[in-house]
């Protein structure tokens, strides 16, 4: 055994045997390997439905192959994972991760896209509001997950500053991105053209709580690979106290199609009150509303969303949401949602 | 006895990383994997208390009262009935102050902090010594760490609260949170101090 190895095999024994860790969200199954996950459980009370959606169960594995290599994976069951009743089951990502350095970590596989900044951070349990922002359906359309391999890191300018990248060349869309960048989800399996599309996203942190982004998804996505789409999306966040506000701006050129530019925005504050409460310690209830727009050339939509919720646990919130639209007005009315990481 | 073996783990662990290998002459942490292994034990302790001429190690068998407490003030329960706590002394041995070394984990794995405090069981410092996960390495550095200090077992610490989170690590920063009011908890109870606001 190395020197090295017996340093931190050496580090590890102190490690593992002080405060033993306990937690919901992963669980050590062996050495290497943990598991865990998050599920959320809604329904709806409008003109449209009022029915419950068994929406997400997404049991997640990381491993680490070694201190170094890491492989990370989770799988979706939506709406109970049954397609023939509407559900589906799939790969959310499922990562190997290979750092070279802090600044540079090689990554393969099916990727979270790093387009805005819900597609990274869209877990139900860390979210206040039960619906995801328009803009992140139907410009960014969440979860978005490409087959691809590129490099992330982090790096620190000064001792206040942070700032983080993500490149990686991807599958990218397929031809119904022309119509419905929802349906225009490419494959994991095969590129519909020769182009690749490549994704990025630059974010930086001037301050603690402050963070700006600036993400791209740029490439052909029609069979014959003739026609180009580009995203451009920006984001920025700031959380103090039990204040926090944040935004996403998202504008798509879809060279080609017949509503060639599509665009949406939202905005969203929320407030943490009342710590403690129902005998749970650890319980905070939040205040949110978001204004969301989406603007797809042929129609538009607008969408307020107040919200107030209870986590009797951080990792686990109760969610009642009241939607009111601009255009469909059948959809205006109540969500009650639960959500936990496990 | 399960906290008896993990006390001689502990310290055999310690004289492994210590004794065995010159501090001079250990390998950095370029060389081991700066990724994710940031600190050795006794390079925090020293750090944390860089007057302190020596360390005290001793095995704080926790009172079972101890466990409903925790779940009371918010605190899951640990598997283990003992942790080591190392008394840091200056020259004419008079204490200093205390220090614990903690894991909890982020979304994925563990991460390995240590915590100090000054004989008011006021927090000194936090340090991460290993940090396992992809993303979100930047909660070791003090633009985040350095919002523990002077806090104690009756402050929040928690986010949305008296602790700014870091967009993205949202997990790892509950994690670290949680494992610092255990590690305060620990402390007030083995020397039967509770500050008060």
């Amino acid at each position: 055994m190395t020197r090295s190895a017996i340093i931190v095999v050496a580090i590890l024994g102190v490690t593992s045997a002080v405060l033993a860790a306990e937690h919901p969200v992963a669980q050590k199954t062996t050495g290497a390997t943990a598991v865990g996950g998050y599920i959320d459980h809604e329904l709806f009370w409008n003109d449209n439905a009022k029915t419950f959606d068994q929406h997400r169960f997404v049991p997640f594995i990381f491993s680490e192959v070694s201190d170094r290599i890491h492989v990370a994976a989770e799988i979706e069951f939506e709406h109970g994972g049954n397609v023939d009743g509407g559900g589906g089951i799939k790969l959310e990502f499922a990562t190997l991760d290979i750092a070279f350095h802090e600044a540079a970590s090689l990554r393969g596989g099916v990727i979270l896209s790093p387009l805005g900044r819900f597609n990274l951070i869209h877990d139900s349990p860390l979210n206040d509001l039960t619906n995801r922002p328009l803009m992140a359906r139907e410009i960014v359309p969440t979860t978005l997950s490409e087959s691809g391999m590129g490099l992330f890191g982090t790096l620190y300018p000064s001792a206040g500053t942070v700032v983080g990248y993500e490149v990686y060349m991807v599958n990218g869309f397929n031809e119904a991105a022309a119509t419905c960048l929802r349906s225009g989800r490419g494959s994991q399996k095969y590129d519909n053209n020769e182009e690749k599309s490549f994704v990025g996203r630059l974010n930086y942190s001037p301050s603690l709580g402050l963070d700006l982004g600036g993400s791209f998804h740029v490439g052909a996505y029609d069979d014959a690979g003739d026609h180009t789409m580009s995203i451009l999306a920006a984001d920025g966040s700031f959380n103090r106290g039990p204040f926090e506000v944040r935004g996403e701006y998202a504008s798509a050129s879809i060279d080609g199609a017949v509503e060639d530019a599509r665009s949406g925005y939202y905005a969203q504050g929320g407030y943490h009150f009342l710590p403690g409460v129902l005998s749970f310690a650890n319980s905070i209830l939040t205040a949110t509303v978001r204004f969301d727009h989406i603007d797809l050339g042929a129609s538009e939509e607008t969408r307020t969303t107040l919200g107030l919720n209870f986590r009797p646990e951080e990792e686990t919130v109760i969610k009642l949401d009241y939607e009111i639209y601009d255009q469909n007005d059948d959809s205006n009315g109540l969500i009650l949602s639960l959500a936990s990481y496990f | 006895m399960i906290w008896c073996r993990t006390g001689l783990l502990l310290l055999a662990a310690i004289a492994s990383a210590t004794a065995a290998e010159p501090p001079a002459e250990q390998p950095t942490g370029e060389e081991i994997g700066s990724v994710q292994v940031f600190l050795y034990p006794d390079e925090a302790r020293m750090q944390a208390f860089a007057q302190a001429a020596s360390f005290d190690t001793i095995m704080f068998a926790a009172p079972i009262h101890l466990q409903d407490e925790l779940v009371e003030r918010g605190v899951r329960s640990f598997a283990d009935d003992s942790v080591a706590v190392y008394i840091a002394r200056d020259s004419t041995a008079a204490p200093l102050g205390y220090a614990i070394i903690g894991e909890e984990i982020g979304k994925y794995r563990t991460i390995t902090f240590l915590v100090a405090v000054d004989l008011q069981l006021q927090i000194s410092s936090v340090a991460i010594l290993v940090y396992r996960e992809s993303r979100g390495g930047e909660v070791r550095r003090q633009r985040f760490l350095r919002q523990y200090r002077g806090k104690d077992g009756a402050d929040p610490i928690r986010i949305n609260r008296d602790i700014i989170n870091i967009t993205g690590a949202t997990l790892s920063v509950r994690a670290l949170n949680a494992g610092v009011r255990k590690s305060l908890l620990l402390l007030e109870s083995m020397l039967d101090k509770r500050p008060r606001h």
